[in-house]
């Protein structure tokens, strides 16, 4: 498959609609169409030290009800992926961290929208402020780990990335890889 | 559209700013609970459904190709969007063209949103069960690749990052409690 060009047809606040001339390997040709976000996104799963984890929970418009998820935000113009999570966990929970583990980044769909994510856990938790911003009403509810894999399992967390976290955390403590 | 919703939110207006036959985009403005207003653009496209064929011996069916939005090749299970098919009809469609396999019992074991913040659509998660094979058209296969496997290895490749595709994780976790539950 050969891409012949690419250009931006349309562009939103956070994302472009792309449209991609292609060649296949028979020489038939095509258009299609891709959704890119902008920027990159974090998603910090803070642990506490007897397995306990901050989650919040935010209405979300686009769904009409309140969801619990994982703390998240886009990563800033410039800003590393390490630094968007410190900023994200603390403006949303007033929570910071001493010890940060970064996954391996993984992609929320490989079919229509380019969108990458980075997953972190956070441990060494600190409460303080926090710093929401004001279209943000979001509250904090720390619950233990287990009771968050229930709540993915059972539906009440269908958050797709904030499933991603935790269960990718969950497994990978228990196989003592973080 | 102007009356707050039960969480206090009040939709002020909707406008279509874009559309192509595969998704629309729109701009929504809202009334947060506190008076301000706030904008949201969001993508709508198609439900999907993804299809994890289940055999006697524990394997499953992986589908590889490559995926221009990530430029990668990408080994996933099987899934897509049917225009005017439910989840299930979409899931049995899915199967048949890209894997070749009918299913006796579809069973959905989750539900999800892949980005509940801009992305409109969701996806329901089927396990297929009592599979025959009945033959690919060999049009539908042309860029893809079928590999069974153990669901095991579905999990090593993901927990060592050779698996990156969101879907595809989300659907292993419902998987992996499914079987646990199985038990």
């Amino acid at each position: 498959m050969k891409i012949l060009n690419r250009k931006t047809v349309f562009d939103a606040n956070l994302f472009t609609v792309d449209a991609v001339d292609l060649q296949f390997e028979n020489n038939e040709q095509a258009t299609w169409h891709t959704v890119a976000m902008k920027h990159p996104s974090v998603f910090i799963v803070p642990l506490t030290d007897d397995n306990q984890v901050y989650l919040i929970s935010q209405y979300r418009p686009l769904l009409q009800k309140r969801h619990f998820e994982v703390s998240a935000g886009f990563l800033n113009d410039g800003e590393v992926s390490l630094d968007a999570a410190k900023r994200e966990l603390r403006e949303e929970t007033g929570l910071s961290a001493e010890n940060w583990h970064e996954l391996q980044p993984v992609q929320l769909t490989s079919s229509t929208v380019r969108a990458q994510i980075h997953i972190f856990l956070a441990k060494g938790l600190t409460a303080g402020r926090t710093e929401r911003e004001p279209a943000e009403e979001i509250s904090v509810a720390k619950m233990p780990m287990v009771e968050a894999i229930e709540k993915v399992l059972s539906g009440e967390i269908d958050d797709g990335p904030s499933i991603i976290a935790l269960l990718l955390i969950n497994t990978l403590l228990q196989q003592r890889k973080l | 559209m102007s009356k707050p919703n039960k969480y206090g939110y009040t939709f002020l207006s909707s406008s279509l700013e874009y559309q192509n036959p595969y998704m629309r985009v729109y701009k929504r403005e809202l009334e947060l609970p506190n008076g301000r207003k706030n904008i949201h653009w969001t993508v709508n496209r198609r439900n999907f459904s993804i299809v994890i064929p289940l055999f006697d011996d524990g394997s499953t069916l992986l589908v590889g190709q490559y995926r221009l939005v990530i430029d990668r090749y990408s080994w996933e299970f099987c899934m897509g969007a049917v225009d005017g098919l439910d989840f299930l009809a979409m899931a049995k469609q899915e199967l048949k063209e890209e894997t070749g396999y009918e299913a006796k019992d579809l069973e959905p074991i989750g539900h999800f949103y892949p980005a509940n913040g801009w992305y409109e659509n969701s996806a329901t998660v089927f396990v297929a069960k009592g599979l025959s094979f009945i033959g690919l058209q060999p049009e539908e296969t042309e860029f893809l690749q079928i590999k069974q496997c153990t669901v095991d290895k579905v999990g090593k490749m993901i927990y060592d990052g050779t698996i990156k595709d969101g879907p595809t994780i989300i659907a292993y976790t419902y998987l992996d409690q499914y079987r646990k539950n199985q038990r």
